[in-house]
């Protein structure tokens, strides 16, 4: 009974998130075009190497910009936007759990950045003259399908850092670009100095990165079993920091009376 | 005191008949007063939502982010050396100012609902519209000078052959030009909310189209025929020649048309803006578009 009327309320959420996006000039920019013209010219720059290697490293850095922007901005924004508005008390008095309506605006903003599975494909195809060869289409789409739960999980996780700390908020922006590179989206990570490279490692869209990008090449699912395995686990472990953190949030909140003013 | 002496008015503080030399003398030196303060005005309103955090977010991280990302994607998949990447996105960074801070000077208006005053004042447009991008070329320059320092630090970049006159000028010229775009996105804001989608948008499009990552000579003609006709190209061309010790007969002429294209854009920004606001009068919409 109660799994049925939370799982109403997020569709409902999400329904109503997923909309409202379509009516904000920068979620639409920065979620669809801005990731589709950084793939274009990740294709013409790599045009130094294998065609097939340029284009499926465009392919999956237009796909994981546009997830990573969307975790990132919708992630740190979320519950400040509620706060704008001045809705967070009544969502947070409402009888759900907070977090529904929370992972509902996440989920919405990486459904609309899903698209740029198929509009990094068409437009890196467009411009290279033919169809992006994929070795293994199925690992593609499952490496893409978890990483999704992994970016649900990392947008969630900078939604309550965001509100235990809000200068880390302002420090969005530069954020986005550092993703980038610690994601290593568009470079073999092996590019990347040595402590980098650790930060990599615990940094869940470099696992979808990998996964993505060994797709191309790789036809056995054996292979990828120790990258699905890293992307569950850590996507795990930044679900439950996000709920453990969530819980000192509310009791914060709830006992010195700073909802509006975390 | 004599009543002579009473209604005496100082020479400095008497009334000039309209169009006399003393009136357009001072109405010049009004204008220039007004847009020097309108400017740094602008600048501040800007910034006073920005933290700290904020500015070191979008004016030193983002730059430096950007530097570091495609050059490492260029050096690791073309054949430019990795100055090419280096100086196009240092120079691109202008634009993190030049298009974000004067679109959002110029739509912020609307957003803070004090278009109306502007519409309002005697001041003339083109003092309102030169003021809001002065402290902004500023503010870019700075920001380059903070990308180049980055560059000489991480990436060993050589200054030895480059004329600093022409390295000054050329960054000057460029970030007038971008800003052109910034006022015309400013302008066409007043039509719409979504001021950010155009900024965003133009951002990443210059970095494709301009020369910053890509050269020129590597692009469909009909890219190539977008990249001639925006801000930031030509300006990037002669920074490149510029660092390549280049005479001025070669840097020249790249600068004319990149100061040419800015003031294209620049122009078209005031008229626009002219005209809605003959719209916003016409129709009493101010603050309905």
């Amino acid at each position: 009974m109660m799994l049925t009327w939370w799982t109403r309320a997020f569709a409902r959420a999400f329904c109503t998130y997923f909309r409202l996006q379509f009516t904000d000039g920068f979620v639409l920019v920065t979620v669809v075009v801005q990731p589709l013209v950084y793939a274009l010219m990740i294709a013409f720059m790599l045009r130094g190497l294998p065609s097939t290697v340029a284009a499926i490293s465009a392919v999956t850095a237009g796909i994981l910009m546009s997830m990573w922007v969307a975790a990132l901005y919708r992630g740190t924004v979320t519950i400040n936007y509620e706060r704008q508005a001045g809705t967070l008390e009544l969502l947070v008095a409402a009888p759900l759990p907070f977090i529904i309506p929370v992972l509902a605006n996440v989920t919405a903003s990486l459904t609309l950045a899903s698209s740029s599975v198929v509009l990094s494909y068409g437009t890196v195809s467009l411009a290279s003259g033919g169809f992006v060869h994929i070795a293994n289409p199925l690992a593609f789409l499952l490496t893409f399908a978890l990483g999704l739960t992994t970016f649900i999980a990392t947008g969630l996780w900078l939604g309550m850092l965001t509100v235990l700390n809000p200068e880390i908020r302002s420090l969005a922006n530069g954020f986005e670009l550092l993703g980038y590179l610690i994601g290593a989206f568009a470079v073999p990570v092996t590019l990347l100095p040595a402590p980098v490279r650790l930060a990599s490692y615990v940094f869940p869209p470099y696992w979808v990165s990998v996964g993505l990008r060994d797709a191309a090449t790789n036809d056995r699912f054996q292979a990828f079993a120790p990258i699905w395995l890293a992307i569950i686990a850590l996507s795990a472990c930044y679900a439950t920091l996000s709920l453990w953190m969530l819980r000192a949030v509310l009791r914060q909140t709830r006992q010195e009376g700073t909802l509006h003013a975390v | 005191m004599p009543c002579s002496e009473v209604n005496r008015v100082p020479r400095d503080r008497a009334p000039a008949f309209i169009g006399s030399s003393q009136h357009l003398r001072r109405g010049a030196w009004n204008e220039l007063a007004v847009a020097i303060r309108t400017s740094w005005l602008s600048y501040l309103a800007l910034f006073t939502w920005l933290t700290p955090s904020r500015y070191i977010a979008t004016k030193i991280m983002w730059p430096i982010e950007q530097i570091i990302f495609f050059s490492l994607v260029g050096v690791y998949g073309s054949t430019q050396p990795a100055s090419f990447f280096v100086i196009g996105n240092a120079v691109h960074s202008m634009a993190l100012t030049a298009v974000f801070g004067v679109s959002l000077a110029v739509s912020g208006e609307r957003s803070a609902g004090t278009l109306m005053y502007i519409f309002g004042t005697p001041t003339s447009r083109v003092t309102i519209f030169s003021a809001r991008t002065l402290m902004y070329l500023a503010d870019a320059l700075t920001g380059v000078v903070i990308a180049f320092l980055f560059a000489i630090l991480a990436y060993h970049l050589d200054f030895s052959r480059v004329n600093m006159f022409f390295l000054v000028t050329a960054l000057a010229i460029t970030a007038f030009s971008i800003s052109g775009i910034g006022l015309l996105i400013g302008s066409v804001s007043l039509l719409t909310a979504n001021v950010m989608f155009f900024n965003n948008a133009v951002y990443a499009l210059m970095l494709l189209v301009c020369g910053v990552n890509i050269p020129l000579e590597n692009l469909p003609s009909a890219l190539r025929v977008v990249a001639a006709a925006t801000p930031l190209t030509h300006g990037l061309q002669a920074i490149r020649t510029i660092f390549e010790g280049a005479p001025a007969g070669t840097v020249l002429p790249l600068l004319t048309i990149e100061a040419f294209v800015g003031t294209v854009y620049a122009g078209l920004g005031y008229v626009i803006f002219r005209w809605l606001e003959r719209l916003a009068l016409a129709g009493a919409t101010l603050e309905l578009y």
